[in-house]
């Protein structure tokens, strides 16, 4: 089976996320990866 | 994680498919790493609508491993909302797919968790965690999953 290449669409903000949730019956993956502490 | 996890395509497909992902800026947004007490990255966190963290791991972790961590946290998710059917389906694929592993060992504990959760009958934590105390002996699971008889 060929896996596509698609790369992962981030949302920007919480808000974001949060609106997309209210249609979609996921979780939200937080990464706090972008910076190091 | 941007360099060799993410881009991973069984990785962003895992991601795209079963996670509606959020990449916060700790520099940039220091509120949202306060208000889930993120005090070191990398840092991933599955939480749902409401904001309530239902798994998190921490640190450095290769496609492999960190598709275990995802479908773990997928299934602690489903869990938690009592739907047990994905639930069992994603602790199941960890043990299988991850055999041999950390993460096989705690998709095991929890696949008995949710056979006991969905049947109400304590019996039916004995299988999964049975099979969990043969194949990983040496495991943290397995030590939790040694009930002593009069606990059970």
């Amino acid at each position: 089976m060929t896996v596509r290449a698609e790369p992962i669409r981030w949302e920007a903000s919480l808000q974001q996320a949060q609106a997309r949730i209210a249609q979609e019956d996921k979780p939200i993956l937080l990464d706090f990866s972008a910076a190091p502490l | 994680m941007d360099t060799v996890t993410y881009p991973d395509p069984r990785v962003a497909q895992l991601v795209r498919q079963h996670f509606v992902p959020l990449k916060v800026n700790v520099k940039q947004d220091p509120r949202l790493a306060e208000d889930y007490l993120v005090s070191w990255t990398p840092a991933v966190l599955v939480a749902d609508e409401k904001g309530k963290v239902h798994y998190r791991c921490e640190g450095y972790f290769a496609p492999e491993p960190f598709m275990a961590q995802l479908s773990l946290g997928l299934g602690r998710y489903w869990l938690n909302r009592r739907q047990f059917a994905p639930a069992r389906e994603r602790f199941e694929e960890v043990a299988q797919r991850h055999a041999g592993s950390e993460a096989g060992a705690e998709a095991l504990y929890w696949l008995g968790v949710v056979s006991y959760k969905e049947s109400q009958d304590p019996a039916l934590l004995r299988p999964s965690w049975q099979q969990l105390v043969q194949e990983y002996p040496n495991s943290a699971w397995a030590r939790r999953a040694q009930v002593p008889a009069q606990n059970q």
